[in-house]
């Protein structure tokens, strides 16, 4: 690419802009690689609700994600959780584990801070949505996040 | 980035080949970015004894329209929005009290109607600011988000969103 004479009269094109630009494209694309994809099921076909409103995560929040998929069972990471009771009740605990070290005050008995997040395909009965959406409850979960597309993706 | 010595043992840096790694990597980039569709959410407090275990049938009076006939005081703790599906998960009809809103299946149109005469219902002085959603076992979770939002955008009297939302499961 670099054409060198090798005269008196060396003519070279400056490659420090180019390297430059093609540096903050590179650093461009490497954040914005989605490392928190593998929470989120790709395989689910999200419902489509243009006007519903974008994600909105405060600092520090902690969300428990909750893929159901169409035929109703739970998948969290892409593992189907065979019990989502058990698997509720230890998520519920770690949270409140969690929310103790930020609040001491706070006990088993008081509604854990974590937002829910719950990703259902579209030809997911309700039925299984509120199923886990009780459980959840059940283990003092309140936050709950339904979620949804803003237009078609390709997934 | 590189310093020029304007003398005869001239030592140059090639960034040729760097900059043919930095092209590669880019490339590489460009190919696998693959942007996902952007999530929305619609975010609800739903504490336990807002219960949505079963379906009970509300023994509280319901609106008949939107507004009682004279005479007739509707005592109702929350606003009932009755849900039917098909088959195929579909909504086949949604009544609002014992009134009924939509019947088959339900377009953007007759969500907004349903919106309409909820508004209207919520927005009066002194009316109940809760809303439960009775819905069908069948019905799918794209149906329900579309009535759960079209409940949430829904405003009080005082100018403040609708939020006291529960759905129970018939």
């Amino acid at each position: 690419m670099s054409g060198s004479l090798a005269a008196e009269d060396n003519v070279e094109p400056n490659m420090t802009p180019i390297l430059d630009m093609v540096f903050q494209l590179i650093t461009f694309f490497m954040l914005v690689i989605n490392f928190k994809g593998a929470a989120l099921d790709q395989s689910l076909q999200l419902p489509i609700l243009g006007s519903a409103k974008p994600i909105e995560s405060a600092e520090g929040e902690s969300l428990l994600v909750l893929n159901v998929d169409p035929d109703g069972k739970l998948k969290v990471d892409g593992m189907e959780q065979k019990d989502p009771t058990a698997y509720i009740q230890q998520e519920a605990r770690v949270c409140l584990k969690t929310a103790q070290a930020e609040n001491p005050k706070l006990t088993a008995n008081d509604e854990l801070p974590t937002i829910v997040v719950v990703r259902a395909d579209v030809n997911t009965h309700v039925d299984a949505v509120n199923t886990i959406v009780t459980l959840c409850q059940k283990q003092r979960f309140k936050r709950f996040s339904f979620r949804a597309l803003s237009r078609k993706g390709d997934n | 980035m590189r310093k020029k010595k304007h003398s005869s043992n001239e030592v140059q840096l090639n960034l040729a080949a760097m900059l043919d790694m930095a092209f590669q990597l880019l490339a590489f980039f460009i190919l696998t970015f693959k942007p996902a569709a952007v999530e929305v959410e619609l975010r609800m407090n739903l504490p336990l004894q807002q219960g949505v275990a079963s379906y009970k049938e509300t023994k509280t009076e319901t609106p008949q329209n939107a507004r009682p006939p004279d005479g007739v005081v509707a005592i109702y703790e929350a606003i009932p929005v009755h849900v039917d599906a098909e088959g195929d998960g579909k909504i086949s009809g949604i009544k609002l009290g014992q009134r009924s809103i939509v019947t088959g299946q339900a377009n953007d149109a007759s969500l907004a109607l349903l919106g309409q005469e909820l508004g209207k219902l919520i927005s009066q002085p002194n009316a109940v600011d809760r809303v439960e959603i009775v819905m069908s076992s069948k019905l799918n979770y794209s149906e329900f988000i579309r009535v759960m939002e079209t409940c949430t955008k829904q405003k009080l009297a005082n100018g403040k969103p609708l939020s006291n939302i529960n759905f129970k499961v018939k």
